[in-house]
């Protein structure tokens, strides 16, 4: 969301030897740290079913707002506490990654896909067809994303697919700006104009001729627009219009324990270190593959 | 350098002019004023355009209905009029003649036929119009008596006239628009306007001098009222804690409980004559096919703890359950002999199995938000304890309606408090007549016989057959009692025993 | 010039045109507009004659002009929750949310300017290294949770600032820090990035060479060409400030537009929903086509 102008895209480079990629990815220290905290993180989310300690919606109305067990009341039975409705803190945390995770991944991924082919259809071909991906992208970055989504969701209900696709559809104009302005730039280099020399189709010099040029460049952004993702998810969560609760995701665990955090801070204080240390290395990670990958295009 | 300095200057000067300019909200004890904070706005203070329980207890401070309700002696007392004859077609009422309005004008029998007669007009468009819809005519009898003529007779004409503020002739007639007068209201209660200022949603009134006609009723103890709105839970706590706010509702029990280890604050708890239920789509107009099934809806009813999600709407504060619908002590013409099933988990599971769902399905559940989401909450996950997967959407009133009227409602968590009317004609209208998701013709035809009968032991009768109806077809399940928690200055005496919607009338708050 | 003005004044107005029919569809998609107008209990009959009363029975692209016109000369429609014109309503809110908003601008610009600056002139440094770091947990940290950590720490453990309301100004300075926290890391790097650049060309080579001292180097000259792009981010961001505001007024319980938003999709008020976007969206628009301008003047290079 923040300037579009961070991930200008770089001089497109040739393909690095492999060796040199990884030689300088292990002295890189942003990379390994991020890239250490972010396999943490999915590990976490994809062994949920086993290492959460309880059920993500095993409620004990009982035993309620149970301290964590750094506190004087606490103890290991909840390590980090329970909530308004008895519910162990630390399972909710484990399974909220599982799903901020999923949706921010997913929305990358349909997001960067709709960019790209923007991107590339109005890079490629130039002239009207640009005209009409330009106006496209100003379009999508004139609409409020929270905006637009807090409406959209409340007209529909919410719902985690719902989540998905419409952050999908609402951030996808970094990848085409980085794509279509590469791909301008590819275009009259040697091999696109042998290619098309040699007869191949538009189809074919996009997909297979510039696409995988751009590849480490999507990779990047796909990186960094996660972190993004999380952060809006986590907002929109928490403006009470993301995931419908029970269902737990960091956001909304931030908004049921907002009201609670002149008593109980550690249940808003918790996730939201949680969210904060995650995006954070997500940032250093996606940071690192493009210093690894593109060293000249460092910001 | 020294640009700096005149700039760090200019925007001293701009600072220390607006903090003069922000009047400091002044409250409390010492100066007689009391600060309520409201979680939602107010929009207007015309109860018939804004019928939200915020408007009506600003609109209980500045208007006076003809009659009124006490909740004391379960009696309806004289307010506007001095004294009324019903007999089947009509009502006649005898009005006060020494009653005057805010604005010094006298107040008439043409105020009252002007206010029931734009209730009724077919040009007025307003919500719950269809509630006045047994009002058949009003005419002016003298100058301080009206008839009121109606259509058939129901046992709670009456207590359903407490609700209907008298609106001065001589000012709201003669807009053209007629939602203005919400913003500038003048009427006869015991407190009078001040200042409603729209953009920041604040409001505040002083005592009426001149007032003398309330009766105990509507006594006024405290000389200014402000109210204002803060649509955070915790911003109101923090404003309560900064001294910028003295009475608010809304907080959860717990917190409330929490809140009153502070010996500055405490809070009381109104019993209430609502409860929170769970009211599913019996009649499948949402298309979710489990629901319709009552063997379904029986698990669900039996899968829940009532007595743990007591302590979300109440904590540890020993608050009466309720056994069905509606409480026989509290609500005229209540009646029941079927109570709700009890938790008992594993009868629902089978109960599922037996109705073709053994591994559970999914629902969808609305709720409004605020604690009603929390209880919602933890339904859903009682619900995911016998493999039923159920989400839950927190709506405002106003989505919740809309939802509803549309029948896209596939089960509902929340609380109804009558709107403040202790009678069972109020249970009737909300779950059978203005949205029908039983999808039962019995149980309209039982809630109209019910509406009708004017003998209370046969209407008692008819009652019974209702709610054993609702109970036994599952249609609504209560869950639990839904008491209304004010909290507020330790300084202040609340007695809480109103039937008012918003959970205490303005009588019934003194300074200690 | 002229004709890359007129091209970007055509784009913008293009982009301003289609940001309404999103907005239109935006609440004709919110449900039957004719039955929520009619209210509660009212007959198909009264809901007919609702439709027809607000012209809702017409086709829908004369409903989309009738609109458009209503909307240039300045109405937008009536709130359905408390009945009154959106115009007023967004003229009575809009001063918080502008005041917040430029605060938040200001406040990112003080902090990272000189943070770039500095950066810039010792890469790789402890120092830059310090900065970037800054940046990066700017990026990072969640504004509606950086504001309630604000509020814990300053409003309920200090009890040094007020932590909610925007009446006068000390009620600003919290959500000012957690709004102005999120532009500050784009404006640092932008402004490094550029300054590290304009460091190394030859005309600083030159100013150095010729003796002047380093700090008038530093400001007078570099930083005058390197904050050339700042300056059109920093309108662009200005917009998206405006968008952003719902969620920290909100969290502060601010009266401005963003909070308005919010209580509207709430409401299902969809009337004033639809203001407000197309307000936000057309503030936007208008902000990046000045900051193209500002751009096209002074690098006459750019021609998009």
């Amino acid at each position: 969301m923040t300037a579009v102008l961070d991930t200008a895209p770089a001089a497109v480079l040739a393909p690095t030897p492999r060796r040199v990629m990884l030689r300088r990815a292990r002295s890189h220290v942003g990379l390994l740290v991020g890239g250490a905290v972010v396999l943490f993180v999915l590990l976490v989310a994809l062994l949920a079913p086993w290492i959460a300690p309880y059920g993500p919606y095993q409620q004990d109305l009982l035993k309620r707002l149970a301290d964590p067990v750094w506190a004087a009341g606490g103890s290991w039975a909840h390590p980090l506490g329970t909530d308004a409705l008895g519910r162990d803190l630390l399972s909710r945390m484990i399974w909220g990654a599982r799903i901020s995770l999923t949706i921010a991944i997913v929305a990358s991924v349909i997001a960067a896909t709709i960019g790209t082919l923007i991107g590339l259809v109005g890079g490629y071909f130039g002239g009207r067809v640009d005209a009409v991906a330009t106006w496209l992208i100003n379009v999508k970055l004139a609409l409020p994303i929270i905006l637009i989504a807090l409406a959209v969701i409340a007209i529909v209900s919410p719902s985690v697919t719902l989540l998905v696709l419409i952050l999908g559809f609402l951030t996808w104009d970094r990848y085409a700006l980085v794509t279509r302005s590469l791909t301008q730039q590819m275009k009259h280099r040697e091999f696109v104009l042998a290619a098309e020399a040699a007869g191949a189709s538009s189809l074919y010099v996009m997909l297979r001729e510039i696409l995988p040029n751009l590849r480490d460049q999507i990779i990047v952004l796909v990186t960094l627009e996660v972190a993004i993702l999380i952060l809006i998810e986590a907002a929109l969560s928490f403006l009470g219009l993301g995931v419908p609760p029970p269902i737990p995701s960091w956001g909304s665990i931030i908004a049921d324990g907002r009201g609670l955090m002149f008593y109980k801070p550690f249940l808003m204080v918790v996730p939201g270190l949680a969210i904060f240390v995650l995006v954070t290395a997500i940032n250093l990670f996606g940071d690192g593959i493009r210093d690894v990958t593109a060293p000249e295009g460092r910001a | 350098m020294s640009r700096t300095r005149w700039g760090m200057a200019a925007a001293a000067a701009l600072a220390a002019g607006w903090g003069l300019a922000a009047t400091p909200a002044s409250a409390g004890r010492a100066n007689d004023t009391l600060n309520i904070v409201e979680i939602l706005p107010l929009g207007s203070l015309d109860m018939y355009y804004a019928g939200y329980p915020q408007t009506e207890f600003m609109s209980d401070m500045l208007f006076d209905a003809l009659v009124d309700y006490d909740p004391g002696t379960k009696s309806i007392v004289p307010l506007l009029a001095k004294s009324w004859k019903v007999t089947p077609g009509a009502i006649d009422f005898e009005l006060r003649d020494d009653v005057t309005w805010h604005d010094g004008q006298k107040f008439t029998a043409d105020d009252v036929v002007y206010t029931l007669g734009w209730l009724i007009d077919p040009a007025s468009r307003y919500r719950f119009k269809f509630n006045w819809a047994w009002i058949k005519k009003v005419e002016k009898t003298g100058p301080y008596s009206v008839r009121v003529e109606t259509n058939g007779q129901r046992p709670y004409d009456l207590l359903r006239l407490t609700l209907a503020p008298m609106f001065p002739k001589h000012v709201r007639g003669v807009l053209a628009d007629t939602t203005e007068f919400g913003k500038h209201p003048v009427g006869t209660g015991p407190y009078k306007l001040v200042s409603f200022n729209e953009a920041t949603n604040r409001l505040v009134v002083v005592k009426n001098p001149a007032y003398k006609w309330g009766g105990t009723t509507k006594a006024a103890h405290i000389g200014r009222v402000m109210m204002s709105t803060i649509p955070d839970m915790g911003a109101q706590v923090s404003a309560l804690l900064a001294g910028k706010a003295d009475l608010f509702r809304n907080l959860p029990a717990d917190q409330a409980e929490a809140l009153a280890k502070d010996p500055r604050f405490t809070f009381s708890v109104n019993p209430s004559i609502g409860t929170t239920y769970m009211w599913f789509d019996a009649a499948g107009r949402s298309g979710n096919k489990a629901i319709a099934n009552p063997k379904v809806r029986q698990a669900l009813a039996m899968a829940v703890d009532r007595g743990a999600l007591a302590k979300i709407m109440s904590a540890n504060q020993n608050v009466e359950q309720p056994k069905n619908l509606c409480w026989p002590d509290r609500i005229i013409g209540c009646a029941f002999t079927k109570t709700e099933p009890g938790y008992h988990p594993a009868e629902a599971k089978k109960l599922l199995a037996e109705a073709g769902y053994p591994n559970g399905f999914s629902v969808h559940i609305t709720a409004y938000v605020g604690r009603l989401s929390q209880l919602a909450e933890a339904v859903a996950g009682y619900f995911a304890q016998i493999g039923v997967k159920a989400t839950v959407e927190p709506v405002t009133v106003t989505t919740y309606t809309k939802k509803s009227l549309a029948g896209q409602i596939e089960m509902t968590v929340a609380g109804y408090t009558l709107g403040g009317l202790p009678d069972v004609s109020q249970q009737v209208t909300f779950f059978v007549s203005a949205a029908d998701y039983s999808g039962d013709p019995e149980l309209k035809k039982l809630g109209a016989a019910m509406d009708a009968e004017m003998d209370p032991e046969k209407r008692l009768k008819i009652s019974s057959q209702f709610y054993d109806r609702i109970a036994d077809d599952v249609y609504i399940t209560p869950l639990t009692a839904m008491p209304h928690v004010i909290t507020h200055l330790s300084d202040l005496d609340i007695n809480s025993h109103s039937a008012s919607g918003y959970g205490v009338g303005i009588s019934d708050i003194k300074w200690k | 010039m002229r004709r890359f003005i007129l091209r970007r004044l055509l784009v913008s107005l293009l982009v301003i045109l289609t940001v309404s029919v999103v907005g239109f569809s935006l609440l004709r998609l919110s449900g039957n507009l004719a039955a929520v107008l009619a209210g509660e209990g009212a007959t198909p009959a009264d809901i007919a004659k609702v439709a027809h009363e607000y012209g809702l029975d017409q086709p829908l692209y004369l409903q989309y002009v009738d609109w458009v016109l209503g909307l240039l000369r300045g109405d937008l429609g009536k709130s359905l929750f408390s009945g009154d014109s959106v115009a007023h309503l967004i003229a009575t809110r809009i001063g918080v949310t502008l005041t917040l908003a430029t605060f938040s601008l200001v406040l990112g610009l003080v902090i990272a300017i000189p943070l770039g600056v500095v950066a810039a002139t010792r890469p790789n440094s402890w120092l830059d290294r310090g900065a970037l770091m800054l940046a990066v947990f700017g990026q990072a940290i969640p504004g509606f949770w950086f504001g309630l950590i604000l509020i814990y720490v300053f409003g309920i453990m200090l009890k040094w600032l007020p932590i909610s309301g925007a009446d006068n100004w000390r009620e600003f300075v919290l959500p000012t820090i957690a709004l102005g926290v999120s532009i500050m890391p784009s404006i640092m790097r932008l402004t490094r990035a550029g300054m590290i650049e304009v460091l190394s060309s030859d005309y600083i080579r030159a100013a150095r060479a010729a003796g002047l001292a380093p700090l008038s180097i530093l400001f007078k000259h570099a930083l005058r060409n390197a904050i050339l792009p700042v300056v059109s981010v920093a309108a662009v961001q200005f917009g998206l400030l405006l968008g952003g505001s719902v969620i920290i007024e909100s969290v502060f319980a601010m009266n401005g537009i963003g909070l308005l938003a919010y209580q509207a999709i709430g409401n299902a008020d969809f009337p004033v929903v639809q203001a407000i976007l197309i307000f936000v969206s057309v503030g936007y628009v208008v902000l990046t086509f000045l900051a193209e301008l500002i751009n096209a003047r002074l690098d006459p290079r750019i021609r998009l």
